[in-house]
């Protein structure tokens, strides 16, 4: 199924600085944003979810406005599935619970709970179905919030680095499971990420932010550089091999890693690339 | 000199007290929960002044708390002759009075709690629910709510063990009647005044129990909070 597009061309001011403005469309598919912290990526998944209003512009998911000068869409009309990095699990609900939540109250209570099994079951996690989230591991709320997210038939998904506390072999499960799901709703997926490894691995269009505006768009390889070529973040690594850490936890695994010291050091040996299903490709995602 | 305790322990005081400081509670709690709310998320000018108009009980004398219900829900006042007019009774010195006075004292306990607990719940549940299709009501009850409960819970326990041991406002406003409008507060203190020591010794000691009782009631559900 074909969704539509998403279109972005807002400016959002915060105590008198422009902390966004941009002009941007979401087509159905994944759109990694990646950029330095500050960038302005979060605040442009706020603004697109309605938790961040806009100064000034338009939001629309094809013909119907989310935002504009004269309307709002409240939050909770507009489907929005949002992982946020924190996960935002509810303590308080099981797993079943926390999938259920978002789905919509017209269906029978069991036919709800059956339907929230059945996708923690493709996240691989139905065995936490009775289970509150205090007792999950990292990989296992992940694959609950994937699960909650998807569970709302949503006309659009958005991921907040949503793999930063996985190891390795979680992220690429995580990851193929990802794109199989936005494949199978054909609506656009915007995805957050530091690491230009899962860019490369998970993105069909990617977008850098600096300073609130886009300063790159278009293909994965033109926005991040072919494989192998310095570009951007890897660039400037390689030219000023120290330097002061960024604030945010940075999972970048192309070439400018920050190390637990707090300098940005200088690309290291590449790793072996592995796809999504196990077999080679671009280097997704590198052990923590 | 004592007297000699020639009449049998009076238990309705206490049974009136329970009566008026539950009913109170649960009319705190409703009132207390949605103007902590109020105070927690609404950024209005009046945010600070309405805080410290409703923590005011806290801090002013019962007679002046008195003076004020009297003035609002007396016989000659508006609200007074309108309540007489829909239900045939007055409030002051009535239980419905002993009801008004123990709600008062209790209010600000549960609006503290409260406010206390609502702003704790983490914003990024509230958004999570937003997000995922709830309303904000929705959200406040399914999501805000039940997280802030032990707090709501412990300002609603330490509301009633206020509410059970008002004296002067109750004075004030509902009066001792004995048999109407006598609570345990002022039980113990009739008894003292009529050289009653055993009875009154009695009702202090249950009274006692009773508020010892919630403050650690208070202390599990807050401790169980801190480790959820």
């Amino acid at each position: 199924m074909a969704g539509d597009a998403l279109t972005v061309a807002i400016a959002v001011v915060r105590e008198g600085v422009r902390a966004l403005d941009v002009d941007l469309t979401f087509a159905p598919g994944i759109t990694c944003v990646v950029g330095p912290s500050g960038a302005g990526k979060s605040t442009l998944l706020g603004a697109i979810a309605g938790l961040v209003q806009p100064t000034s512009g338009r939001i629309a998911l094809g013909a119907r406005t989310w935002f504009d000068a004269r309307h709002h869409e409240p939050i909770h009309k507009r489907r929005v599935a949002y992982v946020f990095q924190r996960l935002a699990l509810f303590p308080h609900l099981t797993a079943v619970g926390n999938v259920t939540y978002g789905m919509a109250r017209t269906e029978p209570r069991a036919a709800r709970a059956d339907r929230a099994r059945h996708l923690l079951e493709r996240v691989g996690a139905v065995h936490l179905s009775h289970r509150r989230p205090s007792t999950f591991s990292g990989g296992e709320a992940q694959r609950v919030a994937l699960a909650r997210a998807l569970a709302m038939a949503p006309s659009v998904v958005l991921l907040d680095e949503p793999f930063s506390a996985l190891d390795r072999a979680l992220k690429i499960q995580l990851a193929g499971l990802v794109r199989g799901l936005v494949d199978e709703l054909g609506v656009p997926l915007v995805y957050v990420t530091h690491s230009t490894g899962e860019a490369r691995a998970l993105a069909d269009r990617a977008i850098r932010l600096e300073h609130g505006k886009v300063v790159a768009e278009g293909s994965v390889d033109e926005v991040l550089g072919r494989r192998g070529e310095p570009h951007g973040v890897e660039a400037r690594a390689a030219s000023a091999p120290v330097v002061p850490r960024d604030d945010d936890e940075d999972d970048d695994d192309d070439g400018g890693d920050v190390e637990d010291d707090g300098v940005l050091v200088a690309p290291a040996e590449r790793r072996r690339p592995v796809d999504l299903e196990g077999t080679p490709m671009p280097e997704i995602i590198r052990r923590r | 000199m004592t007297a000699p305790q020639t009449h049998p322990m009076d238990w309705g005081p206490l049974w009136l007290s329970l009566r008026v400081a539950s009913i109170a509670t649960v009319i705190a709690v409703l009132l207390g929960v949605g103007l902590a709310a109020l105070l927690a998320w609404r950024r209005t000018p009046a945010r600070d002044l309405l805080d410290a108009i409703l923590s005011a009980p806290l801090v002013m004398p019962p007679t002046v708390l008195g003076y004020y219900v009297l003035v609002m829900l007396g016989r000659h006042s508006a609200l007074g002759k309108l309540w007489r007019d829909v239900f045939g009774s007055d409030i002051v010195f009535t239980e419905t009075g002993a009801v008004v006075a123990a709600t008062i004292g209790a209010l600000p306990m549960v609006i503290k709690s409260a406010r206390t607990a609502l702003e704790g719940v983490d914003r990024t549940l509230i958004a999570a629910a937003r997000t995922l299709g709830a309303g904000p009501l929705r959200a406040f009850f399914t999501v805000t709510l039940p997280l802030a409960a032990p707090g709501v819970i412990a300002g609603a326990t330490l509301g009633f063990a206020r509410a059970l041991g008002d004296f002067g406002v109750t004075l004030m406003v509902a009066g001792d009647i004995p048999g109407q409008t006598q609570t345990a507060s002022l039980y113990i203190y009739d008894e003292i005044q009529a050289n009653r020591d055993s009875d009154a010794t009695t009702m202090v000691v249950l009274m006692t129990l009773i508020a010892v009782g919630a403050l650690y009631l208070v202390n599990v559900l807050t401790r169980r909070d801190r480790g959820r």
